[in-house]
Formats: C-alpha cells, sequence, structure tokens
C-alpha cells in the first residue's frame, strides 16, 4: 500500500516514519513548485482557495508516482477545509486516476484501525504494537524539527549571516530524516542549542518580536507565503508562528497546547463567538495574547478568498486597534508577487522598529 | 441576508411580542457603496450589503435584530451555515461603532432546538415567560417573500433553471434585475425553495452546509424536471459557490450532459450590459437548441 497525504511544511518528517512503522509505504513527492501550482490552477475551480490548489497539484504528482491512496484530515463544518479529499477525488477520478481514499475523519476511526491491521498480516496485538512505536519515533522527529525551527528563527535575526541559521536547519532536518530510532533521536535533540548558539552573531541583543498567525496551510507552508518567517529573520525579526507543523498534528496537544488554545479561546470570546474554521478564533486569540506578552507586531497570513479569514479580519483590526499592537493582513494566492509581500513587509518592519524606538507612553 | 425567505416570519413574531419592527428598504445603490466602504475587501457582496442595511438602521431603533445559522439537523446529518452567515454579528459588531443592542437569533441545533432558540430571543427583547410559544406560533406560517416576475409576453418558452442564493437572485440591485430581464424576454425562471427546504434524500454527494443542499437538490431536481438550461448566479468571493457549482457541473454531464450550463458571477463592479449580453446570448443558445429538436 502506497500512501500520500497533502504535503505542507515539514510535515512529511514524522508522517513518513509513522507509515513506515505500520508497514506502510509512504510517498512523499516533495515540496510545492510552480509546476504544481499550474497543474492545481488548471485543474481546481477558479474561485477555490489557494490550499486545495496546490494540494490538488501535489495530488496529481504523488498519483503519478505510484500512489494508491490518499489520506486527508477531514471533516463536515462550515470551512471548504472540510471537504478537501472528497471534492479532489471527484476531479481526480474524472482524470482517469484510481486510488482509495481515506478521510481522516471521527466516524471513519474503525475503518482505518482495520486498515492498520490488515496491514499487519490481520494480527492485532502486532498491529497495536508498532501503531505505538510509530507514533513514539513520529512524536520524537516531529519534536526534533519543531526544536530546530524554533532556534533557527531565533537565531537567523541576531545572526551575522542569516542563511547560517537556514543552512543548519537544513542538515538537522536531514539528520532527522535519517535517524530511525528514539535514542538517536533524543541524542540530536539535546545537542540542538549548542549548535545554534554556534553560529556567529551580529552583536544585537534583541530583535523585534513578530507573531505570525493565520490559516493553517498559509502559516506553515512556505512556498506559499514566499516564506515569510525566512524573510523575516532575514530582516532581523524573530517570526514566532502561532502554528506549526508539530502543533498543526497534534504533537502539541497533549502537553502544553490544550491550555494555550483555552487560553486563546478565552482572550477571543469577546470579539468572537463561534468558531468558523481557518484557525480565526485562534488567530484572533493569538493576536490578543501577543500583545500582552510584548511582541511588536502581528502578521495575519490567510489564502485570498478564505471564508473564515475574511470574516474574522474586521475583529482582528478592532483588537489590534483596543489592545494597540501593529497588525498587517496578507492575502495570499496565485497571483501574489513576491516584491510586493517583500514591499509590505519591509514597510511593516520599519513601523515596528520606529515604534520602539519612541519614547514609552505615559500610562 | 437570510430575509429573502425568514422576513416575514420575523417580523410577525417581532410584532406579535408587542414591538414595532423597522426594516430597512429595498437594497439601493447608495447602501451598497456604504458597505463595501466600510467592508474588508474580500467579502461577498451580500454581506456588503447588508453591512450597508445596518448602517441605515443603526440610528432608528433602539434595538438590532441579527440572525446567526450556525447548525441545522437534517437528513440524520449537521448541516452548516457559511462562516459569514455564522460570524455576521461578530463581524457588524467589529466593523460598525455606536450599534444600539443587537439581539441575535442563534439557531444552533447542536445545542438547542429551532423553538428553543426563538424562546430565547423572546427573552433577548425581554420577554421571558410563554409569549413567544403564541408569537412563534402565529408567525411560522408566514411565507417568504420571493418576487418572481413571470414571463410577459408568451412565445418560444424557454425554461431556465437559476440555482443561486435567494439573498442574490431575489435582490435588483444586487442581481441587477436578472430575473426581470429573464421574464423580459420571455423566459420562464425556475428557483429553489430558499433555505427552507429539506429535501427528502440526500444527493451522492454535498457538503455539509444547508444553503448548498438546498440549492444541489433544486438543481437536480431541474435537471430531472427537464428544463432546457442552469444559470449557475454566485456572488464574487462566495466560498461555497466554487464547491457547489463544481457538484453541480458534474451532476449535469452525467444526467444530461447536452444541457448548457452558464456561470454568472456579480460583485459591485459587475455592469449591466455584461449580463444583458451573456443572458441574451445563453437564451438564443437555448432556443437554438430547442429547434434542433423539434
Amino acid at each position: 500500500m502506497r500512501v500520500a497525504f497533502p504535503y505542507m511544511g515539514r510535515i512529511h518528517v514524522p508522517l513518513e516514519a509513522i507509515l513506515r512503522e505500520v508497514g506502510a509505504e509512504p510517498v512523499v513527492p516533495g515540496p510545492p513548485d510552480r509546476e504544481v501550482l499550474e497543474l492545481g490552477m488548471r485543474l481546481a475551480p477558479e474561485m477555490m482557495c489557494i490550499p486545495f490548489k496546490l494540494t490538488l497539484g501535489n495530488m496529481v504528482r504523488c498519483l503519478d508516482m505510484g500512489a494508491d491512496v490518499l489520506a486527508y484530515t477531514s471533516g463536515s463544518w462550515s470551512c471548504r477545509y472540510g471537504y478537501y479529499g472528497r471534492l479532489q477525488q471527484q476531479i481526480l477520478q474524472d482524470m482517469g486516476y484510481e486510488y482509495r481514499l481515506l478521510d481522516l475523519r471521527h466516524d471513519q476511526i474503525p475503518s482505518i484501525a482495520r486498515l492498520i491491521v490488515e496491514l499487519n498480516g490481520g494480527r492485532f496485538s502486532r498491529a497495536v504494537l508498532r501503531l505505538a512505536r510509530a507514533l513514539r519515533v513520529g512524536w520524537y522527529k516531529s519534536a526534533a524539527v519543531e526544536d530546530a525551527e524554533n532556534l533557527a528563527r531565533l537565531t537567523a535575526p541576531l545572526a551575522k549571516e542569516p542563511a547560517d541559521a537556514r543552512r543548519l536547519l537544513d542538515d538537522v532536518v536531514a539528520e532527522v530524516k535519517r535517524a530511525d530510532r528514539v535514542p538517536e533521536l533524543v541524542r540530536l535533540r539535546s545537542g540542538l542549542a549548542e549548535r545554534f548558539r554556534a553560529v556567529p552573531t551580529n552583536g544585537r541583543e534583541r530583535a523585534p518580536r513578530v507573531k505570525v498567525v493565520g490559516e493553517s496551510y498559509c502559516t506553515i507552508e512556505p512556498f506559499v507565503s514566499f516564506d515569510i518567517l525566512r524573510r523575516l529573520g532575514e530582516m532581523g525579526v524573530w517570526a514566532d508562528p502561532f502554528l506549526t507543523g508539530h502543533r498543526w498534528l497534534g504533537f502539541h496537544g497533549f502537553r502544553i497546547g490544550a491550555d494555550e488554545l483555552v487560553r486563546a479561546k478565552r482572550a477571543a470570546r469577546e470579539y468572537w463567538r463561534y468558531c468558523v474554521g481557518g484557525e480565526d478564533e485562534n488567530s484572533l486569540g493569538h493576536l490578543i495574547l501577543a500583545a500582552g506578552q510584548g511582541f511588536d507586531g502581528v502578521v495575519h497570513v490567510h489564502p485570498f478568498g478564505c471564508m473564515p479569514s475574511t470574516v474574522v479580519q474586521p475583529a482582528m483590526v478592532k483588537a489590534s486597534q483596543d489592545f494597540d499592537i501593529p497588525y498587517l493582513s496578507l492575502s495570499v494566492d496565485e497571483h501574489t508577487s513576491e516584491t510586493g509581500m517583500h514591499t509590505r513587509l519591509e514597510a511593516f518592519v520599519s513601523l515596528l522598529e520606529r515604534r520602539r524606538a519612541r519614547p514609552a507612553q505615559p500610562a | 441576508m437570510h430575509a429573502y425567505d425568514f422576513l416575514g416570519q420575523w417580523q410577525r413574531f417581532v410584532e406579535e411580542l408587542g414591538f414595532e419592527a423597522v426594516v430597512s428598504e429595498p437594497t439601493d445603490r447608495s447602501m451598497v457603496e456604504a458597505g463595501v466602504r466600510i467592508a474588508p475587501a474580500e467579502l461577498c457582496l451580500p454581506a456588503k450589503v447588508f453591512l450597508g442595511h445596518v448602517l441605515t438602521l443603526k440610528d432608528r431603533v433602539d434595538v438590532l435584530f441579527i440572525p446567526r445559522f450556525v447548525c441545522r439537523k437534517m437528513l440524520g446529518d449537521r448541516f452548516y451555515g457559511c462562516p459569514k452567515a455564522i460570524a455576521l454579528p461578530d463581524m457588524t459588531r467589529a466593523l460598525i461603532p455606536g450599534l444600539p443592542r443587537v439581539v441575535e437569533l442563534v439557531i444552533d441545533e447542536r445545542e438547542r432546538s429551532e423553538e428553543r432558540s426563538y424562546q430565547d430571543l423572546a427573552a433577548g427583547f425581554g420577554k421571558n415567560g410563554s409569549r413567544w410559544k403564541q408569537a412563534r406560533a402565529v408567525s411560522r406560517g408566514v411565507p417568504a417573500v420571493h418576487p418572481s416576475p413571470g414571463p410577459k409576453e408568451p412565445g418560444d418558452r424557454v425554461r431556465i433553471g437559476v440555482v443561486g442564493h435567494s439573498y442574490l437572485v431575489h435582490d435588483d440591485v444586487l442581481s441587477l434585475a436578472m430575473l426581470e430581464k429573464l421574464a423580459g424576454a420571455g423566459v420562464e425562471a425556475v428557483l429553489p425553495n430558499g433555505g427552507r427546504a429539506s429535501p427528502a434524500a440526500r444527493p451522492e454527494f454535498v457538503p455539509n452546509w444547508f444553503f448548498e443542499l438546498d440549492l444541489i437538490d433544486a438543481a437536480s431536481r431541474m435537471t430531472a424536471d427537464g428544463v432546457d438550461g442552469l444559470l449557475l448566479a454566485s456572488s464574487f468571493a462566495c466560498g461555497t459557490s466554487p464547491v457547489t457549482n463544481n457538484i453541480v457541473r458534474r451532476m449535469v454531464r452525467e444526467r444530461r450532459p447536452s444541457m448548457p450550463v452558464l456561470e454568472v458571477y456579480f460583485d459591485e463592479h459587475s455592469a449591466e450590459a455584461g449580463l444583458v449580453t451573456r443572458l441574451e446570448s445563453f437564451i438564443d443558445l437555448l432556443r437554438a437548441k430547442g429547434r434542433g429538436r423539434r
């Protein structure tokens, strides 16, 4: 069984390991590029959101690589994201592709469990053991990538050459991919801080801090935002995303993530009563939390035409005024130009620097 | 935004509770412009115009009523409103300062029945006790306001199924009087039921949005019923339409591949001449096909 899943950020590093551990063969197409985007644009309805187009293009690539199962997280709610798997199946079937759709919904859990047992020769206990091992290895891989990404974002703005931090991150990710045993991963993780500390610094003490919020795919997958997190780092800003691949996969949720989610929801409550998807409530809550945590600004990245992100925008603007924190909203789609993005980010960063330089307002 | 389906009911309900109901005037250009000015650019036109309506009301009333359609239980499943319909009161509060007190009708059948929602609504107006029951009993039967002009000149009768949200197709300013134009051309327009419908069976694949369930069900009945063509009328930046239109096109391709389908998008920049040209050529195409058959 050759399994593919939508490509986003670095979630393939743990997922690849998990699939292999439970006895499936993962198909990983590599990051989206112009070709994938054009394929998605041609096949998808014009007014669909950009994550749909990119994942669709990537799935075609996976099928061409021989995938026979496509796995999507899914659900039935108000945002279009819940229907990606089933809509893409219609489009791909019309193109003549045949595959099995694995729609990861709550009501599908029994059939997913059966599939894993099937992969292990029908032996239940063996399947349970392998799944447990898979999740363990997956968690360690995911946590190692998370740590490295965090350190790279902290290091880049203060580095003499921001590219050094980037190169080190790439090296670490390659090592995480290769490491298959938990002790190796533990050792790798414990040495990370030391390695990033060794990157030569530029002598600045503290970088301005920007919280990056928005729709999950746009926050996690660099292709669609022209790698905004890295860009901000190169501009001397510490960009802290509210959501990372690790958190999105839910690995974070077992630990401190749940608390944080509750705090964000509570903060957003005054402005927003119903979560409608696209991380609307979360983004809003994190904007308010960021204001209290001393962040200098908030950047909101979302797909053009994204329903939840569009309706939440006025509330974000209102909250940013009430809590006195600068807010930049960036709407991205297939026509977004890299230069345009860059210019807006530069203007925003210089605004933040001016605000920091001004004397503190009397309370 | 649900006014064309439920306005009569709500108005009657409020009056039965002993209040005066002030309803905004039919949409005009100045409301469109006022809404467009304050709304986020990427919002769909009907939601922008909703804000325009609120602006004309806010200084004239003591309490502002805004519905919030979250979730309905139908066909053994849960169906949701679109994100914009769910967040309508929150968005309005964030955009328009100095609003009067807002009372919401929250339809969320995950938490409470529709009847209970009306009880809560009455409580929101300060009417506790059982008065809501009578108000609801009297108001629930009030029919939807669907002004649909019939064809003016009998002649080469062409029937077109118009698939679009009632708040778009019935609003003559938003849809540039599309229904009237169709009637003027001697076309019979077949329309969906609006947000009240509850189809008997679930179509093969339908996303869990109740407005789209109505549209997809209607399109499927129209196709079976032998309309000459389908006109898919959507708002630009409507998030659910591309999904619905894709499903409808696919359904037509399977069941009646020869039936023409036209997609039209509306926004604040839509021009009347563009619409007229497209409708005329679509109607000509249908007539030519009809003659070919005979």
